[in-house]
């Protein structure tokens, strides 16, 4: 057992963080240091945030790089080609990346995933469902979720 | 319920007395299952006129757009 001498509390050692020598434990627990932390972090946080992002701005590391290509990948035909062309040499890749899709947004009701249960793009001729009926949508199928809960 | 936006504040409302136990499930269900056939029929709506290539206005959806 050894005390912290921030909080004054006896603690045992496997409560209290090591040194960089990674053999002696330091004087305060690990409670106390996390608490030091986020203090530590509140008070910069302001500062780093605009260390960040002047550093996004000027691409310093190539993340903004990165990020236009991504967005180039997403939404352009050329990337939407690219894509196609991926599923078509990976299918099963593709199918359990869309199984996780669909899971993640059953969980959530994302837009994407009542869009699909109203209109399914293979089997409807509709593009753009109104949005106030996706919400409906929606709407319904938390109370349905919220009664078999309740039940 | 003359059209969706109603039915939206609706269904938010019946969610929020269900949530807070003001209602019963089962009346929540039975109004959830109403919801239900109007949006289907909205829907077999939307896409009747997405078939024939027409966009006329929708008197159900109206308010919304």
């Amino acid at each position: 057992m050894k005390t912290c001498t921030v909080c004054g509390q006896s603690k045992p050692e496997s409560d209290y963080r090591l040194h960089s020598d990674k053999k002696t434990v330091m004087g305060y627990c690990n409670d106390c240091h996390l608490a030091k932390r986020r203090a530590q972090h509140a008070a910069k946080r302001e500062e780093r945030n605009a260390q960040f992002r002047a550093r996004y701005a000027a691409n310093a590391n190539g993340v903004r790089d990165k990020h236009a290509a991504a967005r180039k990948m997403k939404y352009t035909e050329e990337g939407r080609a690219a894509l196609v062309a991926w599923i078509a040499a990976n299918p099963e890749k593709a199918a359990e990346a869309q199984r996780k899709k669909m899971k993640r947004g059953r969980e959530r009701l994302s837009d994407y995933y009542v869009r699909r249960l109203l209109c399914h793009p293979e089997r409807s001729t509709v593009r753009e469902v109104p949005a106030v009926l996706i919400e409906c949508k929606r709407l319904q199928l938390m109370i349905e979720r919220e009664c078999r809960e309740k039940r | 319920m003359k059209n969706a936006e109603e039915l939206r504040d609706e269904l938010a409302q019946t969610f929020a007395q269900l949530k807070a136990g003001a209602i019963k499930p089962s009346e929540a269900a039975e109004l959830a299952n109403l919801a239900g056939k109007m949006i289907a029929s909205a829907k077999v709506q939307v896409e009747y006129f997405a078939l024939r290539k027409e966009s006329p206005r929708i008197k159900f959806l109206e308010a919304a757009e």
